[in-house]
């Protein structure tokens, strides 16, 4: 009994303060948000209830698929550009020496460098007068292949989607590396004595060791860049004409741009109950979740 | 033989591929310390003629660098601190308490890292209002606080789980209560992992951009680094060379941290990805 008590005592202690933060913060917000959506509101003065009509809106906004679109883009992009990226890197690198250890801080620089920032720097790297890479090409004589490239929107997308990669790839290759350090050697040291090499070592030993290690990084990817705004914001804000709008600006810009709360409360709900959605899928994917990390 | 040469290519391009990759951090330290000019007539060299600080003072007083710096630094460290205790708590809850549900918190825990903290946004903007803590500093800690915080709650979890349960247990026998126990033994002892969280936790709120965009709109003076770096950002041009030197100062910090607690960090990953 007393014990019992003791147990009750413990949880209150370590986790109320977090769950009280979270619910006040985090929680009571979505509902909320998924209240406003019902009025059409201007951020001042009252607020008058249109029932569905703003989520009825929203889904019948053509810059609303749009925006998913343009997001979905960043995330593929992310998944299929952060992850191998990151993992063949890994593999060269996973030695301890200077060298690599010196390569290994180059790749994860980008990460400590403020979103903002990297925004910026790549709206001048982009840039069609002054920019690195049109500068380049004029070098080279390629003045036909340079472009406005975040104002052009058949290119404009993917441009916006490399700095993304740029600037979170460092944390996969540290997870990676980790990963791989982590296989017990007896393993590579059999698989050497049966006389598999190479590619086949890769195959059959590194990569069935690091599997779970590359679900979480998958997962991580996705949630992670569905968040995307920083770098969009800072570079072409969603245009021009909202060619690239993704999911976060276009609820900004409604929001505070044109003061649609109402709507862009909808929005928000929109994007929540879709991110609930890939909750979904994810867990079907991660069935076996509890390989990766450790919780016994 | 054969892989002494693919060695050497592998090396070659190793160099290669991270020169192209820290270039825009290059440019961005040169940049820093070109006068305007230089900087639009030297293409893509980033070598500055001569070394000219001007740009940093007008960053630092002008563009009120001195000021955001102060907020950052606040906010960063208050978020910091609630973080990587309240992750540590409900880290050991999860990784070392038997209670009915622990399973199911844990799952439920993995499924909240997919619900984006950033859009709700709107509510949050009403609710810090509603409070009186809008347009306070201590708003925005509790706003970047309040994240689910999944990783480093996995990490504490699988930290704990294997740290051996005599030591509580010797601390009981001493009479000494849960909390005390909690920050002389067990806070102590998860070094690795409370070094990668305020690393990850720090670099995070550090360059944090939307909750105090969106919370400091009518306060420019609670304005942190990352939102004041739109400053330099005109309707027509753009202050490059001051951008670049307000970007530098903002570096500093993480810089600082990352080499006082990199000993711990991959330490702390490695033990986690087990």
């Amino acid at each position: 009994m007393q014990s019992n008590l003791k147990l009750k005592g413990l949880l209150v202690i370590t986790l109320l303060p977090a769950l009280l933060l979270y619910s006040f913060f985090v929680i009571i917000p979505i509902f909320w948000s998924s209240y406003y959506g019902f009025f059409e509101w201007s951020g001042l003065g009252d607020a008058t209830y249109i029932g569905l009509q703003n989520y009825i809106d929203v889904m019948q906004s053509p810059v609303f698929w749009r925006s998913l679109k343009n997001n979905l883009i960043i995330v593929a992009a992310s998944v299929f550009g952060q992850v191998p990226i990151a993992l063949a890197l890994a593999l060269m690198l996973r030695k301890s020496n200077w060298f690599q250890i010196f390569v290994r801080s180059a790749v994860f620089l980008p990460m400590v460098i403020s979103t903002v920032v990297v925004g910026l720097i790549w709206g001048y790297i982009y840039d069609p007068e002054i920019g690195v890479i049109n500068t380049v090409l004029r070098a080279v004589g390629l003045e036909s292949w340079t472009k406005a490239w975040l104002a052009d929107p058949s290119v404009n997308m993917y441009a916006v989607a490399v700095p993304i990669i740029w600037n979170y790839i460092g944390p996969y290759l540290i997870i990676f590396i980790a990963a791989i350090q982590n296989i017990p050697s007896e393993m590579e040291e059999a698989a050497m004595i049966d006389g598999a090499s190479g590619w086949k070592k890769l195959i059959y030993i590194i990569l069935p060791n690091m599997w779970t290690t590359i679900k979480v990084a998958v997962v991580l990817c996705i949630s992670g860049s569905l968040k995307a705004f920083d770098q969009v914001f800072v570079m072409t804000g969603g245009g021009p004409a909202e060619s690239t709008e993704i999911l976060a600006t276009y609820m900004y810009n409604n929001t505070f741009l044109v003061y649609r709360y109402g709507y862009g409360s909808a929005v928000s709900t929109m994007i929540i109950l879709l991110s609930l959605i890939l909750i979904g899928i994810s867990q079907v994917l991660m069935k076996r979740k509890n390989e990766g990390m450790t919780i016994r | 033989m054969r892989s002494k040469i693919t060695w050497g290519i592998i090396h070659i391009f190793l160099i290669l591929f991270g020169f192209i990759w820290i270039y825009p951090f290059i440019w961005m330290i040169s940049s820093s310390l070109k006068t305007n000019a230089s900087f639009l007539t030297s293409g893509i060299n980033p070598i500055p003629e001569t070394l000219n600080w001007e740009n940093y003072t007008r960053a630092w007083d002008v563009a009120n660098f001195s000021g955001y710096f102060l907020n950052s630094v606040v906010i960063t460290l208050g978020t910091v601190t609630i973080v990587v205790l309240l992750s540590c708590l409900t880290g050991y809850a999860l990784g070392r308490v038997d209670f009915p549900g622990r399973k199911t918190m844990i799952v439920i825990i993995g499924a909240l890292m997919f619900i984006p903290t950033g859009y709700t946004i709107i509510p949050l903007y009403e609710l810090m209002k509603f409070l009186g803590l809008s347009n306070t500093l201590f708003g925005v800690v509790l706003a970047e606080s309040s994240g689910a915080h999944v990783l480093f709650i996995l990490l504490f979890a699988a930290f704990f789980s294997r740290v051996p349960k005599e030591i509580e247990e010797a601390a009981a026998i001493d009479g000494s209560g849960f909390l005390k126990t909690f920050f002389k033994i067990i806070l102590p002892s998860a070094k690795p992992v409370i070094a990668t969280a305020v690393i990850m936790q720090f670099i995070w709120t550090w360059s944090s951009f939307l909750i105090p965009l969106v919370l400091t709109l009518n306060n420019p003076d609670l304005r942190t680094l990352a939102v004041g770096m739109l400053s330099f950002v005109g309707k027509y041009q753009t202050d490059w060379t001051g951008m670049a030197a307000g970007a530098s100062i903002s570096l500093l910090p993480v810089i600082l941290i990352f080499i006082v607690m990199q000993r711990y960090f991959i330490e702390g990953i490695s033990g986690s990805v087990k």
